[in-house]
């Protein structure tokens, strides 16, 4: 009976255990991480004489060229946005970490829409902490030393993805040859390529961000700015730019948040976003539309500019 | 939570064995009262209100019970108490679970006009009620002989039959509590144990599961309107008949095995129903605890076929219409009991014309066999169909009354997919030509009662603790598990809904 008991629970345990092996590699290969995959092959490519590094969500992906910020600020300059929901602060924390093991920049733009910094994550469902983990998945050690109720979170969410049917099948992929790539679209548009629709508002739509913003970012900023200091960066934070009417009546969540990111120790360049008019929007609230693209990375340096190094 | 959740599995029973063998070493009661809090927390996993019904049905049954074992009360006043008490639990269980049906008639037959309660229905009372009503019943009849609180909580509240049976009886679960075997880890008992779980688990997700959506469509489409095909209606009741069975008795060997783990033996609960050759024999097969119950605590009391030959067939339709309507709060399951009380009496009345005679030539056996399962088969379109008029839709067409044989646009038809199809034939041949879960492992007794007939081939595949099966039984679980953890598909055991 022991035997038979042994043999038993070791093929379980033996091909459960291979198969959560495969989701794990499935996780490490990424395979459809494509605006992660893209911002760490610019990274891989990175000069080490990069001046200025922007890090975000997509409110910044989408508002700020990095070619027009170059010239016009004369300075190296390159936009690494990932999106807000999906990595956020956590994202950005992992590849300025990457960011350093190949250059060090003078300055460093953290630029996040408000939006992004108003949900706590387990409103949705820990999407931040799953993108942290993607983003950190060359870098494990980063996953456990954030602080205990991140690692928490990170474990319960690793116990998810290692039982996960996608992951898995993704790393069967990945043993069968497939490797992560991202399309050319994101060279041409150094980013997700952009749609041309406008967002369109629910009627009863408050146009407030809600509530007092959750703490779970902060540790975050926290682990930024002490990377700043100990790598003497010029380390500052903007908000991405959002729909007009939502500035106009969500000053306290703005206020909040400024107050939560200087707390952790980062710099904040305006207590308010670059406000979307109408005739500017794009397809959500903190989109611009494509063609104005140039207009506010414009609007950017303006507000960045005497805090450049 | 269900026996089929990672969390039960991976957490809830790993934990509860090893606290419950732990504290066993040094004190037995509290060990039991290890396993009945273990048992309520599981219950409470669905729903903690469920718990304000449960526990005070327990303290209030016990108290009826103890009074009526008692030799302080004088006969009258225990009749009075056994009917105070029977009452107590019926009007529970009417108020939980029927009221609401009774209310909607009421409302449709324009007698008046009250309104549904929506009275949600706590997890497993039938179980529980009848139970209970049993241990009442034969306390009265001063043939309970073990009346410790403990020991009475745990054969009521125990979570591997808890919500979904089998229907124990005290006489033959409470002396295993008290046992000292049962108190002891013992590595035969987890093998066995796990062994009848994974293949109990394995009849559940790989097989009752992956039939499911298909019977959803076919009663779904019914239910909307559509006219299906002669084919498409056999297809969704046959698939339904194959679902119900790999599913009940997949918990039923699951219960079994769990409860092996920690020393005690269920009854058994389904001796290869498909196989009977008649509905005399099929009852005798499928749910064999409630039937049992049906017998003893109903047919009997009724007057059984005490009361000539007439007598004995009305009272075996009493009992079906009655056992149609335990399973639930509509009149799709008493026309299900009633279709099987038809079933029955006709069967008694042919047996009495012949003579009850065992049938001899395979021809016969196979007629039986046959016959058996599509009548049962017709009989399970009104027990799955939400409503009356979606069974008889499917009836209809199953008997080519509202359609085509076959479906003009195969395309775009509502048969089912070719892996359904083949997972409906293999599930079938394994009912009519495989031994059931008991047989194979019948050198090992893992229920109380083994069947009592067993299928020839069954010795060809008995269980042993060998690599082979060990292999095959970890194979089993593999598949299972992986699709449970992979894909997060955890179906509800149908008859939770009882």
């Amino acid at each position: 009976m022991k035997s038979y008991l042994i043999v038993l629970i070791g093929i379980i345990t033996i091909v459960l255990g291979a198969m959560a092996s495969v989701a794990a590699i499935g996780i490490h290969a990424c395979l459809k991480c494509d605006v992660l995959l893209f911002q760490e092959s610019k990274i891989a490519a990175l000069p080490s004489d990069v001046e200025t590094v922007i890090l975000g969500d997509s409110s910044i992906g989408y508002g700020l060229d990095a070619r027009v910020f170059s010239e016009l600020s004369h300075q190296k300059t390159v936009n690494l946005a990932l999106t807000g929901f999906n990595y956020g602060i956590g994202g950005a924390y992992v590849l300025l970490t990457e960011v350093l093991s190949h250059a060090r920049p003078r300055n460093v733009v953290i630029a996040l829409s408000a939006q992004t910094l108003s949900v706590a994550m387990w409103k949705i469902k820990w999407r931040p902490i799953r993108g942290f983990i993607q983003a950190a998945r060359r870098h494990p050690q980063l996953l456990f030393t954030v602080n205990p109720e991140v690692s928490w979170q990170v474990t319960k969410e690793l116990g998810v993805e290692l039982f996960d049917k996608q992951l898995f099948l993704e790393g069967v992929e990945y043993l069968q040859g497939a490797r992560p790539t991202f399309q050319d679209d994101f060279v041409r548009y150094d980013y997700y390529p952009p749609g041309n629709d406008v967002v369109q508002m629910p009627k009863d739509s408050t146009y407030a961000l809600e509530g007092e913003p959750p703490v779970d970012y902060d540790v975050f900023f926290a682990k930024i700015a002490r990377l700043c200091r100990a790598n003497g960066m010029n380390c500052m934070f903007m908000f991405g730019p959002l729909m007009q009417k939502i500035v106009e009546h969500s000053p306290m969540t703005f206020a909040s948040e400024t107050a939560q990111i200087e707390r952790a120790g980062i710099k904040v360049i305006k207590q308010s976003p670059i406000r979307i008019p109408e005739q500017d929007q794009g397809n959500s609230i903190n989109h611009i539309h494509p063609r104005v693209r140039a207009a506010y990375t414009k609007k950017a340096y303006d507000l960045l500019a005497d805090s450049l190094r | 939570m269900l026996f089929n959740s990672v969390a039960f599995i991976f957490v809830f029973l790993p934990a509860t064995l090893l606290i419950f063998f732990l504290v066993a070493k040094t004190s037995r009661l509290a060990a039991l009262c290890c396993l009945t809090a273990a048992s309520l927390i599981f219950y409470a996993q669905t729903d903690s209100r469920y718990l304000l019904i449960l526990i005070p049905s327990i303290l209030a049954n016990y108290l009826f019970g103890t009074a009526l074992s008692g030799g302080r009360l004088g006969d009258d006043k225990r009749f009075a108490v056994l009917t105070i008490a029977i009452t107590a639990n019926l009007a529970c269980l009417f108020t939980f679970k029927y009221l609401d049906l009774f209310i909607d008639t009421i409302d449709r037959l324009h007698l008046a006009d009250f309104g549904l309660l929506h009275i949600e229905l706590p997890l497993g009372i039938s179980f529980f009620t009848f139970t209970q009503i049993a241990f009442l019943v034969d306390a009265y009849q001063r043939k309970v002989s073990e009346t410790g609180f403990v020991n009475y909580a745990l054969f009521v509240s125990y979570f591997p039959h808890l919500v979904a049976g089998p229907i124990l009886h005290h006489a033959e679960m409470m002396p295993q509590f008290s046992g000292e075997r049962t108190f002891r880890p013992r590595l035969d008992n987890f093998a066995v144990g796990l062994s009848v779980f994974f293949i109990g688990l394995f009849k559940k997700v790989i097989v009752a599961d992956h039939l499911a959506p298909h019977v959803h469509r076919i009663f779904d489409a019914a239910g909307q309107g559509t006219h299906l095909s002669a084919l498409e209606g056999w297809s969704g009741a046959l698939c339904y008949a194959l679902q119900i069975y790999f599913d009940f008795s997949g918990y039923s060997d699951m219960a079994i095995g769990l409860s092996l783990l920690f020393g005690v033996r269920l009854p058994l609960n389904f001796n290869s129903p498909y196989k009977a050759v008649n509905i005399i024999d099929f009852w005798r097969r499928w749910h064999m605890t409630l039937s049992r119950f049906l017998r003893d605590y109903l047919y009997i009391p009724l007057g059984g076929n005490r009361a000539g030959e007439a007598r004995r067939l009305v009272n075996v339709m009493i009992v079906m219409l009655l056992g149609g309507l335990w399973h639930g709060a509509s009149w799709t399951f008493v026309v299900w009991g009633g279709l099987h009380g038809i079933y029955l009496m006709a069967n008694h009345a042919w047996q009495k014309l012949l003579g009850e005679r065992r049938a001899r030539s395979a021809l016969s056996v196979w007629a039986g066999r046959l016959l058996t399962f599509l009548l049962v088969t017709v009989a399970w379109v009104f027990f799955r169909a939400p409503t009356l008029g979606t069974a008889l839709g499917v009836a209809k067409s199953m008997f080519g009354l509202d359609a085509l044989p076959v479906p003009a646009d195969l395309a775009g038809s509502n048969l089912p997919s070719s892996d359904v199809a083949a997972m409906a034939a293999a599930a079938l041949m394994v009912a009519w030509f495989m031994p059931n879960t008991q047989e194979i492992m019948s050198l090992y007794h893992p229920a109380l009662s083994g069947p009592r007939e067993t299928d020839p081939n069954a010795s060809r595949l008995l269980w042993r603790p060998t690599m082979a099966c060990a292999v095959m039984v970890g194979a089993a679980a593999v598949a299972s598990l992986a699709t449970l953890v992979f894909e997060k598909r955890v179906g509800d055991f149908i008859y939770f809904q009882f």
